[in-house]
């Protein structure tokens, strides 16, 4: 694993990551499940009802008050966790920042923030698995609980370079509607197709978290006169001045309030991440679905 | 050498090629690239950067521009090419009468220039009739500065200096054409000139033939009342003729006595040479020596052309000669075309003493000191040449006249090959 993940899970070591809601059935783990059977911890009787399987029936309480009951209790599920990461160009913003003598482009602090909700996840004894859209293609990690995972989802990351303009909703097409989906991206590729998608998943039943990455320097203008160009969008040229930086900032924060409520509405946990914060904190936030601070 | 007809314009044209060099030294560039994938929300809004650089861009357009500016300038300014000229003249205006011994003139003005601070060489200038009026040296003098300033465009200062006889006839023209002259009027002293003309003695006598009745004469009786003492036979200082005709033993008295001036005023107002007027017209005043006879004259005869050798000494109230003088040899006849009723005192009144003034004169009619420029120098200032290149016909022309027009057509061409390098050049518009 590179030494630059080590503090941050230091940091988060102990943290736990459990489902907004009852998870659908799956093998057994920490979360709560929406099915009810007879295994496991006792919850309540119910009374039979026709096509119940007879071998739920509590015999003992028949024998005693000639009643028919079955016995219920909760069953605890394992919540497959699938991050979605957006490597297009776009997050290979800032290009050559240095935070703390470490490069802290949108692409470095996706994938520290991805590394560590692996991390939380795994620790919850939930599978992870990995979808990461680059330039020349697509990292694609199954959930997986053995040991190492965390460390090869960091080793793979690390090897990818944020290029390219690939598509984030067609990544989440291979999501399965029971799994926790943690989309981490820019917003600024196709965020309309994406959320279109992400309304299907979430309708399927998936617990979705999108975890909104902004680069400091996005949410001022640098001073002076440049031509900015957009890295996805070459033709697309706008110049930047002194004049025109208060219209940005406020062009930029209704476009993020906007995205803020896209997901929302849709049932979605949104954290918005600025790249200098420090990691293991971003994560905390999104554990807890609290906004960074 | 080279020069202008007007520098400013081929000043104003330097200024402007400094100002396009200095521009080429400015480049308007696109601002740096900057990727931001948060572009889209930018305003759109257009803007240029500007930027010094340590070498001028676009050399080739930059030469053609200059070559441009600086041609059509030269053309407009009226560029002069030639050899270098001197820059400083000094005209020195003498006498056209001293011309016979101008050995001795020259040199005496080259005794006087000796004292000069500038080692300039004089030019000099004979001027006809400076005795008579020293205007004629200053309108001279400016028609020869205007044409030095013409054929020198080198040619900076100009100074005049007048050698000035004692007395002259008249300084209308002086004070006429003083103002002319921009600058001050060296005046070189008569006593630095060899002696031309010796002044008379006061205390003439007069010799009156032609006339039976000497007291019935108003002529006569005018000279006697103003103390001229008759005189009989040759030797008096004026002889007054006033029969028709000169006779022979005055016509030769001339000629043997410089000394003497022969008034030839006919009884009838009309002598040999005039032209009798038929009918006869009548006048109402005549001015002689500044002053002026006011009666009611009957004129007789029209006296003749006035030239070189006819001087006049009187004239009519519309302006033409009632009486002039001949020069003879060294001395000279007046004549005198007044025509005076018998017994007349006219001439016994004091406005008379003008005419009489103007007969009893030496040779060269009525002297008055001459004017002195500059009391207690006698250097001449020197003035801009280009007070006198001004206002002349061809002062803007080129010289050579072809010049200009090339210069013109080579700043066109410069401008149009300038033109088609633009277009040429990838970013231009089409």
């Amino acid at each position: 694993m590179s030494a630059d993940y080590g503090p941050m899970l230091d940091a988060l070591r102990g943290v736990r990551w459990p489902a907004r809601r009852a998870v659908a059935a799956a093998p057994s783990g920490a979360h709560r499940s929406r099915q009810r059977g007879t295994a496991g911890e006792f919850s309540e009787y119910r009374a039979y009802r026709q096509g119940d399987d007879p071998r739920a029936l509590d015999w003992r309480l028949l024998a005693r008050s000639d009643r028919a009951f079955v016995r219920l209790s909760d069953d605890r599920a394992l919540v497959p966790t699938w991050i979605v990461l957006d490597g297009s160009a776009s997050m290979a913003f800032p290009d050559g920042s240095v935070v703390g003598g470490v490069s802290r482009s949108k692409w470095r602090a996706a994938c520290a923030l991805a590394v560590g909700l692996a991390a939380v996840a795994h620790a919850s004894g939930d599978p992870v698995g990995v979808v990461a859209l680059h330039g020349s293609g697509e990292l694609r990690l199954p959930p997986r609980m053995r040991r190492g995972t965390v460390r090869e989802i960091a080793r793979a990351l690390d090897a990818l370079v944020a290029d390219g303009a690939g598509s984030l909703a067609s990544a989440l097409l291979r999501v399965p509607a029971t799994a926790r989906c943690i989309v981490i991206s820019d917003a600024l590729g196709d965020h309309d197709a994406t959320i279109k998608y992400a309304t299907m998943l979430a309708a399927g039943g998936a617990m979705i978290d999108f975890v909104h990455i902004v680069a400091r320097e996005e949410l001022e203008l640098p001073a002076g006169i440049f031509r900015a160009q957009d890295p996805e969008e070459v033709a697309l040229e706008r110049v930047t001045s002194d004049r025109v930086r208060a219209a940005y900032a406020e062009r930029f924060a209704a476009f993020r309030a906007q995205v803020r409520d896209q997901w929302r509405a849709i049932g979605a946990g949104y954290t918005e991440v600025v790249t200098d914060v420090m990691p293991a904190r971003a994560v905390r936030a999104i554990v807890a679905g609290l906004a960074v601070r | 050498m080279i020069g202008f007809a007007i520098p400013w314009i081929f000043a104003m044209a330097v200024v402007a090629a400094a100002g396009v060099t200095l521009l080429h030294f400015l480049s308007v560039r696109q601002p740096r690239v900057l990727s931001l994938p948060t572009t889209r929300f930018v305003p759109e809004r257009e803007a240029h950067a500007v930027s010094r650089q340590a070498k001028p861009s676009d050399l080739l357009l930059l030469a053609l521009r200059l070559l441009a500016l600086l041609a059509a300038g030269a053309a407009l300014a009226g560029v002069r090419c030639g050899r270098a000229g001197t820059r400083v003249v000094h005209l020195v205006a003498i006498d056209a009468s001293r011309r016979a011994d101008s050995a001795a003139v020259l040199r005496r003005v080259a005794v006087w220039r000796a004292g000069a601070a500038d080692d300039v060489r004089p030019t000099p200038m004979w001027v006809r009739g400076l005795h008579d009026d020293p205007g004629a040296a200053i309108a001279a003098g400016i028609r020869a500065a205007a044409a030095a300033a013409q054929q020198n465009p080198a040619l900076a200062d100009l100074s005049l200096s007048v050698v000035m006889p004692a007395t002259v006839r008249s300084r209308a023209g002086w004070d006429a054409w003083r103002g002319q002259w921009p600058g001050r009027i060296g005046v070189l002293p008569p006593a630095a000139m060899p002696p031309a003309v010796v002044p008379r003695a006061d205390g003439l006598t007069v010799r009156v033939v032609g006339v039976v009745r000497t007291e019935d004469d108003a002529v006569v009786a005018a000279v006697l009342a103003r103390g001229w003492a008759p005189r009989d036979g040759n030797g008096a200082d004026v002889t007054v003729v006033r029969s028709l005709a000169l006779e022979n033993g005055v016509s030769s008295s001339i000629a043997d006595d410089s000394s003497t001036i022969v008034v030839h005023w006919p009884v009838g107002g009309a002598p040999r040479g005039w032209r009798v007027r038929v009918p006869t017209d009548s006048v109402g005043a005549l001015a002689a020596a500044g002053v002026a006879l006011v009666s009611r004259y009957g004129r007789v005869s029209s006296a003749p052309a006035v030239s070189d050798s006819v001087m006049a000494l009187a004239w009519w109230g519309d302006g033409e000669p009632a009486a002039v003088e001949r020069v003879r040899g060294n001395s000279c006849v007046r004549e005198v075309g007044i025509a005076l009723p018998g017994g007349s005192d006219l001439l016994l009144s004091p406005s008379a003493d003008g005419l009489l003034e103007a007969l009893r004169a030496p040779c060269g009619g009525v002297r008055v000191p001459a004017p002195q420029e500059v009391v207690g120098s006698n250097r001449a200032q020197r003035v801009s040449a280009d007070d006198f290149r001004s206002g002349t016909v061809d002062d803007q022309q080129t010289r050579p006249r072809w010049l200009g027009a090339v210069l013109l057509a080579l700043a066109i061409g410069a401008l149009l090959t300038e033109w088609l390098l633009r277009r040429g050049s990838p970013g231009a518009p089409s």
